[in-house]
């Protein structure tokens, strides 16, 4: 029975270092209505901007054609169609691999020209069995269709033949790091932390196989993506002082009564939980310049920092995809956000009249407005589920 | 004799934008007559901008004393007043 589980996708990608375009594009798409997770990852032939527009344009035709109810192989012949095979090298302009999860009882898997996913169920790779597809065309592409039905806690890994080719040449993988050699890794990793999330391990592969490259460039696009079905990471978001003072106590208690990681976002709505609770609140001073607040601490709660500010940056962060070069309440905001699966933001919408002041030197938004946004980035860029809720 | 002054500087939004953050360098800003005499801490937003009567941000606490539209100048004097005040009283023991 797989009911209750929520499917994480996440990708981590590097582009070749010489390029300034990434030529293998990922897609995903969840739909709210029934939970099915469509994610596409395809390599563009080439490198640099034509591939990152065959990957592009290959990738979201799959999405589209995926998410109709057209059959997969029919869909398949018409994208191979519009992506004709090269004329010069005879070799197809896009590759690509469909990883669609229906409804918890099916996942299906179809592959055209990358290398071959990894199915792992118990910290053990599966070998399922597949069937194979030729389009009309008569050339060498074949369509691997594979289906199963999952399990709780399976994970799918998929890549571009950067990761499976990395360091190709080299002394030590003279045919690259090969899929034997990244499935060696994923067990061992999968060891260590048997519970790691789809965004986790996916950089860790990125990263191990950028560890095989001369000099750790990239000397091709390199990306690896990942679904786990798993029980969903519960995460509260308290932000703001209720509207009507005489609701603090009840907005202090879902940090009492919540089960999954606990967040307090704003100085006022801290001070009133630890107030309520009855918990001291320690902040300690920031060494050095920082562009935010520093972050304090309260016990029984995950992470406590300023509103309107972090959160802001925060925002920012997410929606910019900016890697963070330093850490501070934003950057450990976006990270406890991105492992989280089911996010409740609970937005105290009173005013703080301070804020208001037409003197201050930068704009502070309204909070509700702000988590607004930031529900909106979760839910379609980073496919969490957020519920959002005033008090 | 308690030689060293607490100083707590609010670290909420307001205060923040106002100039806080750059007061959380002020170990490094101190006159030699003050290193090691006070005591200097980041207070969680210390709840007191949304009242005009408290003044203006930033606001921060010199030995529990809550000053407003502070600067490093006048956390200085304050620290300054706060350790003179302490000596004067013992003289006068």
């Amino acid at each position: 029975m797989t009911g209750n589980l929520f499917k994480e996708v996440e990708f981590y990608q590097v582009r070749k270092a010489t390029e300034i375009a990434c030529g293998d594009a990922f897609l995903s798409h969840r739909d709210r209505e029934n939970g099915r997770v469509v994610s596409v990852l395809s390599d563009g032939l080439g490198s640099g901007v034509k591939a990152n527009i065959l990957a592009s344009m290959t990738a979201k035709m799959a999405l589209k054609f995926a998410e109709s109810e057209l059959d997969m192989i029919r869909s398949a012949e018409i994208m191979m169609d519009a992506l004709p095979v090269c004329a010069v090298r005879k070799i197809g302009y896009a590759t690509f691999t469909v990883v669609d999860c229906r409804d918890n009882r099916t996942i299906r898997i179809v592959e055209q020209g990358n290398p071959g996913y990894i199915y792992i169920r118990d910290g053990q790779v599966l070998d399922l069995p597949f069937s194979e597809v030729s389009g009309r065309h008569g050339d060498y592409r074949k369509l691997r269709i594979t289906e199963c039905e999952p399990q709780p806690e399976d994970r799918v890994l998929f890549f571009t033949d950067g990761v499976t080719e990395a360091g190709m040449g080299s002394f030590g993988y003279k045919l690259g790091w090969r899929r034997a050699g990244v499935v060696e890794f994923v067990r061992r990793v999968l060891l260590e932390n048997p519970t790691i999330s789809a965004r986790g391990i996916t950089r860790k592969i990125v990263n191990e196989a950028l560890l095989k490259e001369p000099g750790g460039r990239a000397g091709d696009d390199t990306t690896c993506a990942a679904l786990y079905l798993r029980k969903p990471r519960r995460t509260l978001v308290l932000s703001g002082p209720p509207f009507a003072a005489g609701r603090d106590h009840e907005f202090a208690q879902l940090i009492e009564t919540f089960d999954g990681r606990k967040i307090i976002c704003g100085g006022t709505s801290s001070g009133i939980i630890a107030r309520e609770l009855g918990r001291t609140l320690h902040t300690p001073l920031l060494r050095g310049r920082s562009t935010l607040p520093p972050v304090s601490q309260m016990d029984g709660v995950d992470l406590v920092t300023e509103g309107i500010l972090t959160l802001t940056e925060a925002h920012r962060l997410l929606e910019s995809r900016t890697v963070p070069t330093e850490t501070n309440a934003a950057t450990q905001l976006v990270e406890l956000l991105r492992e989280s699966d089911v996010i409740e933001l609970v937005v105290g919408t009173r005013i703080n009249e301070a804020h208001q002041d037409p003197s201050l030197p930068v704009d502070l938004e309204i909070r509700r407005n702000l988590l607004k946004r930031m529900k909106q980035v979760l839910e379609q860029d980073y496919l969490k589920e957020v519920n959002i809720r005033y008090i | 004799m308690n030689t060293s002054v607490t100083v707590e500087i609010c670290t909420g939004t307001t205060c923040f934008v106002m100039g806080a953050g750059h007061l959380l360098n002020l170990s490094e800003e101190l006159p030699a007559r003050l290193k090691d005499r006070v005591d200097l801490r980041g207070a969680h937003c210390l709840g007191v901008c949304n009242d005009p009567q408290n003044g203006k941000p930033p606001f921060a606490r010199v030995d529990q004393k809550l000053l407003s539209d502070v600067s490093i100048e006048s956390i200085i004097a304050a620290c300054d007043r706060a350790l003179a005040d302490r000596e004067g009283g013992a003289h006068a023991i």
